[in-house]
């Protein structure tokens, strides 16, 4: 049974939409943005990939989102740019399953929440911590498309992605649902750019640790990549889900594909950006494209939807310089070159030796 | 959902202010004990009211336990895992020759792992610790997978109150699909001053001991706990020597789709979960023995599930044992599942503590008083979180 | 600023009423009726901002849902327990 990728919706540092997204592959950059923090040492910018939710309004009434934080409308748009793309906006699909990953959760909400609770005489709004439990967003999607379907929300830091596409080929391949709408959303907050800040910014004592790493290529992203699978039997020009599999780079070699062009999650920023070197096989076609989104758990989610825009224009898009440093005897892909037959497989080395990949081939 | 087959529960742990672990739980159940009081961690006001059912003694055993450093929520998971592979009569070394997959519900879990930087920073220090860092000591699923060496799946599943429920569901799906041998599933939540506050400020926390289903009741109290549940493959189970526990027998999962805080009116929702999980499960209405019910003693919540169970199950006793544990949060399904398998074995389901005055808006449906055997071998646990999720467990100790 | 005007202003601000003026809310308009749409948790969440600006608690909903009909009779209910 194939699985196939029916429509993608991205937003983040490179703009809204996939059409957005190919234009970024094709100029290899994105705009850079900043943001504004305190810091010991004053007020600082801390390079940032934001996105921005505008065009929320062109799918659903200003009424509706009065209550909703920036972290929910980002899963929202991400959602309805998805179902725009797969031809579903506005059809009642039979019974639909909504999964959303996150990495972070919603940070913004919870440092806000926490100020609050430090306080002497702690009180929360209601709003706000509804806002904050940690399925809402995914709540509110079903919400607005009156979807009564199965809802899982998962927050596993960098296996987030992987985690979410499991569970939503499962779901398909038992036949509980006709369609996933799987995706996921992470929020730029206070917690992060005072890390990146301690790790890049002046005077700071790690700044040595960086191996050379320019912060411009370490930018904090934020952002929503959501996809619609489903078992329809008409082929998808993004390709199908050939695999998904998590499993722990510390007990061995990864059962990953071989032959197939291999797009890294690294993120200029952990330490784990130079074991793919020593995990996948000499020789291998790699790419990464961080730079284009930032460094965010879910960062593997937009992998994939490049990988689903390389199967559909049958072109790989030339990788960030940044992976050059890391990648040993891999063979980055420097320049545009043709996708031909190959597979294409997202891979995130993660935290505790966790690996997860989600492999795509055409369809 | 057509049919599916079973998957086996080769042994069980839990622990929840009834007691720290599931024998000792049930006994404190049929006794009738209960142990509301003010939290250890952190002021009400005033003093005493608000009770939550807080874990006081010491529980985490240290001594067997790699895996120190790590937040409460992680302890109440490692405790309860532990406790569940001795049930097993399995140890380590076993499973690390298996493909173990992790898979818990949590309400809390790592996202608020900032408070001690946000403490910290506002004091004028300086937090160095990475997001990575302070998510491995947070995340129950990262810590028992580092625990016992588990390499396949790993999932945490933060679906709010039914993520415990949901969690074993979706872990008798991999189990089902090869993707893993073995399955440590469960939930865990510690109590917390963010849920605490947000549900006071919801105005659906009782400021005495909750009474669900009560014509009185005024709202939810919190709890905290873990339960896991050590899920096998059929080719496992035959290196298991001991009797299997139960089986997973169906599971269903709907969204209300409704609103952020209340449950649908209709209780469509619930209604088309628990037909999912019986249509899995294969299983008629009339073989449920009982129903283990969420029962929060919200209004709302009560209201809507006494309707659907009279609706659907009229024969079917059904309790609520959150009047023994308090809310438990994401670790609510996973305990209330461990409660339902005891309750089988045992022969009898506790009285729904906190209920004395039927409401006369609650149907005809009222939950049991006193203990009562039950006969059957197969029963429904189900849980309704906030933000509208329903999750159904048939869960069933023979085949 | 009089308690009603400072509700107005509460209400707008932190239910994030988008467009709608003071003026426009007549001391006497429903606030749980058709004209703002506005649902429970906005009716909790009214109840945090007026213990939080007022010092005054409204203890569950049986208390809430006479006070929290208008403006007027929040003023009222405000005035009554200060």
């Amino acid at each position: 049974m194939k699985i196939y990728i029916q429509g993608i919706g991205v937003l983040g540092g490179f703009g809204c939409g996939v059409a957005e997204l190919e234009s970024a592959l094709t100029r290899r950059e994105s705009p850079q943005g900043t943001v504004s923090m305190k810091t010991l040492e004053g007020n600082l910018n801390v390079p940032a990939l934001t996105a921005r939710t505008d065009r929320l309004s062109d799918f659903v009434d200003k009424s509706a989102l009065r209550r909703l934080d920036h972290y929910i409308r980002m899963a929202l748009l991400g959602s309805y740019l998805a179902l725009e793309d797969a031809g579903m906006r506005g059809l009642k699909e039979r019974r639909m399953g909504v999964i959303l990953a996150t990495g972070y959760g919603s940070t913004c909400n919870m440092m806000d929440i926490q100020q609050v609770l430090t306080n002497d005489a702690p009180a929360l709004s209601p709003t706000r911590f509804s806002n904050s439990v940690h399925n809402a967003a995914a709540t509110h999607i079903s919400i607005l498309l009156d979807e009564m379907g199965p809802s899982l929300s998962v927050n596993d830091y960098d296996m987030s992605m992987p985690s979410a596409f499991l569970s939503a080929c499962q779901w398909l391949r038992e036949k509980r649902v006709e369609s996933v709408l799987v995706g996921g959303v992470d929020e730029y907050c206070l917690a992060l750019g005072y890390n990146w800040y301690r790790r890049y910014g002046s005077g700071n004592p790690l700044k040595n640790d960086s191996a050379g790493l320019t912060p411009g290529h370490a930018a904090i992203g934020e952002g929503a990549c959501f996809f619609v699978l489903t078992r329809q039997e008409n082929a998808s020009p993004y390709g199908s889900v050939e695999a998904v599999r998590m499993e722990n780079y510390r007990r061995g070699r990864l059962n990953a594909a071989k032959d197939a062009v291999y797009f890294l999650s690294v993120d200029a920023y952990s330490e784990y950006d130079d074991l793919y070197a020593a995990v996948l096989p000499g020789d291998t076609r790699a790419a990464s494209y961080n730079h284009l989104y930032g460094i965010l758990p879910i960062g593997l989610g937009f992998d994939v939807a490049i990988a689903a825009l390389s199967h559909k224009t049958g072109k790989i898009y030339g990788s960030a310089e940044d992976l050059r440093r890391h990648s040993g005897r891999l063979s980055v892909i420097r320049r545009e070159e043709s996708l031909g037959n190959r597979s294409i497989c997202c891979l995130k080395l993660g935290v505790g030796g966790a690996s997860g990949w989600v492999e795509l081939s055409r369809s | 959902m057509h049919p599916v087959a079973p998957v086996t529960i080769a042994g069980i742990g839990c622990i929840c202010s009834a007691g720290l672990t599931l024998e000792k739980s049930m006994t404190s159940l049929y006794r009738g004990e209960r142990r509301p009081g003010s939290p250890d961690g952190f002021p009400t006001h005033p003093p005493g009211a608000y009770p939550v059912f807080e874990i006081r003694d010491e529980f985490f055993p240290a001594w067997r336990i790699t895996e120190k450093n790590v937040m409460r929520t992680c302890r109440l998971a490692l405790t309860a895992a532990l406790e569940a592979i001795d049930n097993a009569g399995l140890d380590r070394d076993f499973l690390k020759k298996k493909r173990v997959g992790v898979c818990i519900g949590t309400n809390v879990g790592s996202c608020v792992n900032n408070e001690a930087f946000y403490v910290s920073h506002r004091e004028g220090g300086d937090p160095l610790a990475a997001p990575a860092d302070r998510f491995l000591m947070s995340n129950p699923t990262r810590v028992i997978a580092a625990e016992f060496w588990a390499g396949g799946p790993l999932q945490t599943v933060v679906n709010a109150c039914s993520a415990g429920g949901d969690a074993i569901g979706l872990a008798a799906s991999w189990i089902r699909s090869g993707v893993c041998d073995v399955v440590i599933a469960g939930g865990t939540d510690e109590l917390y001053q963010v849920t605490y506050t947000g549900f006071k400020s919801l105005l659906i926390y009782d400021d005495s001991p909750c009474k669900p289903f009560d014509a009185n009741r005024k709202g939810l109290n919190l709890g905290e706990g873990a339960a896991i549940f050590l899920l096998v493959s059929e080719e496992t189970r035959k290196e298991v020597h001991k009797k299997p526990r139960g089986f997973v027998k169906g599971y269903g999962s709907t969204t209300d789709a409704y609103h952020p805080t209340k449950t649908r009116p209709d209780g469509l929702g619930l209604k088309m979960a628990i037909a999912e999980a019986m249509e899995a499960a294969g299983v008629a209405s009339a073989e449920i023995a009982f129903v283990n019910a969420h029962g929060t003693g919200t209004w709302d919540n009560d209201l809507i599930e006494s309707r659907v169970l009279h609706d659907m199950f009229p024969q079917a006793p059904f309790f609520s044992t959150k009047g023994y544990t308090g809310h438990t949060l994401g670790a609510s399904g996973a305990i209330e599942a461990a409660f339902t398998i005891a309750c089988l074995e045992e022969g009898r389901i506790p009285a729904s503590a906190g209920f004395t005055t039927p409401d006369p808006e609650l149907a005809p449906a009222c939950p049991v008083t006193e203990n009562c055997s039950i006969s059957g071998r197969i029963a429904l646990s189900q849980t309704l979180a906030f933000g509208g999720n329903n999750a159904v467990l048939v869960l069933g100790i023979e085949e | 600023m009089s308690i009603k005007e400072k509700l107005k202003q509460i209400f707008i601000e932190t239910l994030n009423l988008e467009g709608v003026t003071p003026e426009q809310i007549e001391n006497d308009d429903l606030l749980f009726g058709d004209k703002f749409g506005l649902d429970s948790i906005d009716a909790v969440e009214i109840v945090f901002q007026v213990e939080k600006h007022f010092g005054v608690k409204i203890r569950d909903m049986k208390e809430g849902r006479p006070a929290l009909q208008s403006i007027n009779t929040l003023a009222e209910f405000i005035e009554a327990r200060r």
